[in-house]
């Protein structure tokens, strides 16, 4: 089954697609696209959301098989509640959005519901599906762990 | 083509009330019509169906119908019907009121790069859906791109698509003279990368000049045009207006490289060169004959005249918009320079203020 999972940030959003059988994941976009950078100038939320909005669009149409979408969301916490966030919220909703519009299963995780923590998610990640070629750092680790929780 | 006897406005033909004309070409005639059996306004290609194969017509229409993109014209349906013992097929298409980009240029027949770019990357995305219904256009030009009610870049035309997939070479059944491409020249072949090319030109004359390829057929003839298209030196350095930035012209050479394989490879990589570029400011042409440029809470001109013999002075201005107020911008102005040097002050001027910087 292939799986999206998904992790957002104010300056740009990473996308695992990871193509699960069992334990065994083969991270398909480890070499392709797997960061979605917002064009330069584009600094606001009227102009950021309809980008990635029409990006979102183009990934799940263009693979079309995607079963799950797992976001992997901020952290609830003590003074967590920043613009920042917000913003990567409201993008989070973007993905939401479409996937019920396409009746994909979708689902939010933080770091105890995918198992793993913000200093061990790299490891984690490389482990169950390997690491992308370029830019490994952990928002992918956490878009591949995140994609990781969507398996059957 | 157009018709005879001419079809005419309040013509009734099949179930469509025609308008009025909004577009011709080889194939016929584009009207804005009402459809009374839906009660819409749609555009309607009419062409006379003796002057190709009805296959190609439905052909057509069968890949317009497939365009479920913002940024492509959805074909709706297609009849056929008789007029005055001329068959006829047509049509039935989104209609966009706004019209292509040409009716967008401004005295000096470009467009402001803060307009363009937006444009390009939208047809760009539709290109990569077209790409991926297996399509190539061919035949992308600024006549080809409407504007939607959002400003957004709409690609219609389907009249010489043509099926291939991927990389693949497939020869076309026709194409746009000032678009040809090396390779259909060469060998009579185009795939993905053609597309690509067509978007590069189209980009370029829109930022520099809609005419300026035109210029270059009328004068060089059609074969030296092709010799130039062919020898990749159809777009010379000098063709480019003062203000385009070096980054920008770089993304225009890419696309339009002689070897369909040093092109951008997909629609979606040159979107993403497109993307990178962030351009504070912009110029464009009054009817007055005078560049304008804009930037943030700025208008800026400059004044060029000639001193003595040989020697030119040129006079950057900078307006606030809201106090109306100007001043000369000293530090960039020259005084008694050769020509050669008041052209260099003028584009390091008009790009900076495209630069922001």
């Amino acid at each position: 089954m292939l799986v999206l999972g998904f992790r957002t940030s104010p300056t740009e959003v990473r996308y695992a697609l990871l193509e699960i059988d069992g334990q065994d994941a083969t991270f398909t976009n480890a070499n392709g696209e797997n960061r979605l950078k917002f064009p330069n100038g584009m600094t606001t939320a009227d102009q950021k959301l309809p980008w990635l909005h029409s990006e979102c669009e183009r990934i799940l149409r263009q693979n079309q098989n995607i079963e799950g979408v797992v976001i992997k969301t901020s952290e609830y916490g003590r003074r967590s509640e920043t613009a920042n966030v917000r913003l990567a919220t409201y993008m989070e909703g973007v993905l939401i959005n479409l996937a019920g519009q396409k009746n994909i299963p979708l689902s939010v995780k933080t770091y105890a519901s995918l198992g793993t923590s913000r200093s061990a998610v790299k490891a984690f990640a490389a482990a169950k599906a390997g690491q992308s070629q370029t830019i490994w750092n952990e928002q992918m680790a956490d878009a591949v762990a995140a994609a990781w929780a969507g398996r059957n | 083509m157009y018709f005879n006897p001419p079809l005419t406005p309040n013509e009734q033909l099949y179930k469509f009330t025609l308008i009025n004309r909004i577009g011709t070409g080889n194939f016929g005639e584009i009207w804005l019509a009402q459809d009374e059996s839906i009660n819409r306004q749609v555009a309607v290609k009419i062409l006379d169906a003796s002057q190709a194969a009805i296959d190609e017509h439905i052909q057509e229409a069968h890949r317009g119908n497939l365009m479920d993109h913002a940024n492509l014209v959805k074909i709706h349906y297609a009849d056929a019907t008789t007029r005055k013992g001329t068959n006829l097929f047509l049509i039935a298409m989104d209609y966009q009121p706004n019209g292509s980009l040409i009716q967008g240029l401004n005295a000096g027949n470009f467009m402001p790069i803060k307009t363009v770019l937006p444009i390009i990357s939208d047809v760009l995305r539709g290109l990569e859906f077209l790409h991926e219904q297996d399509l190539y256009h061919n035949d992308i030009k600024p006549k080809n791109i409407l504007l939607g009610n959002n400003g957004e870049g709409i690609l219609t035309d389907y009249g010489i698509s043509v099926a291939g997939a991927g990389q693949a070479y497939v020869t076309p059944t026709g194409a746009y003279k000032l678009h040809t491409a090396p390779e259909l020249i060469a060998n009579n072949h185009i795939n993905g990368q053609t597309d690509i090319y067509q978007v590069g030109l189209t980009m370029f004359r829109l930022l520099n000049g809609i005419g300026k390829l035109r210029d270059k057929l009328n004068s060089l003839g059609e074969a030296g045009y092709y010799q130039k298209v062919e020898s990749g030196n159809l777009i010379q350095p000098k063709d480019y207006l003062p203000f385009i930035p070096r980054n920008l012209k770089s993304i225009i050479t890419k696309a339009t490289h002689v070897d369909p394989t040093q092109r951008f490879q997909t629609p979606l990589e040159m979107r993403r060169r497109l993307e990178g570029l962030n351009y504070v400011g912009d110029w464009t042409y009054t009817p007055n004959g005078n560049y304008m440029g804009h930037c943030v809470a700025n208008e800026y001109r400059f004044e060029e005249s000639r001193v003595g013999n040989g020697t030119y002075n040129f006079t950057a201005f900078k307006k606030n918009k809201s106090s109306q107020n100007e001043r000369r911008m000293g530090v960039l102005c020259k005084q008694r320079a050769t020509k050669q040097e008041v052209e260099k002050a003028k584009r390091d001027f008009m790009q900076k203020i495209v630069m922001g910087s």
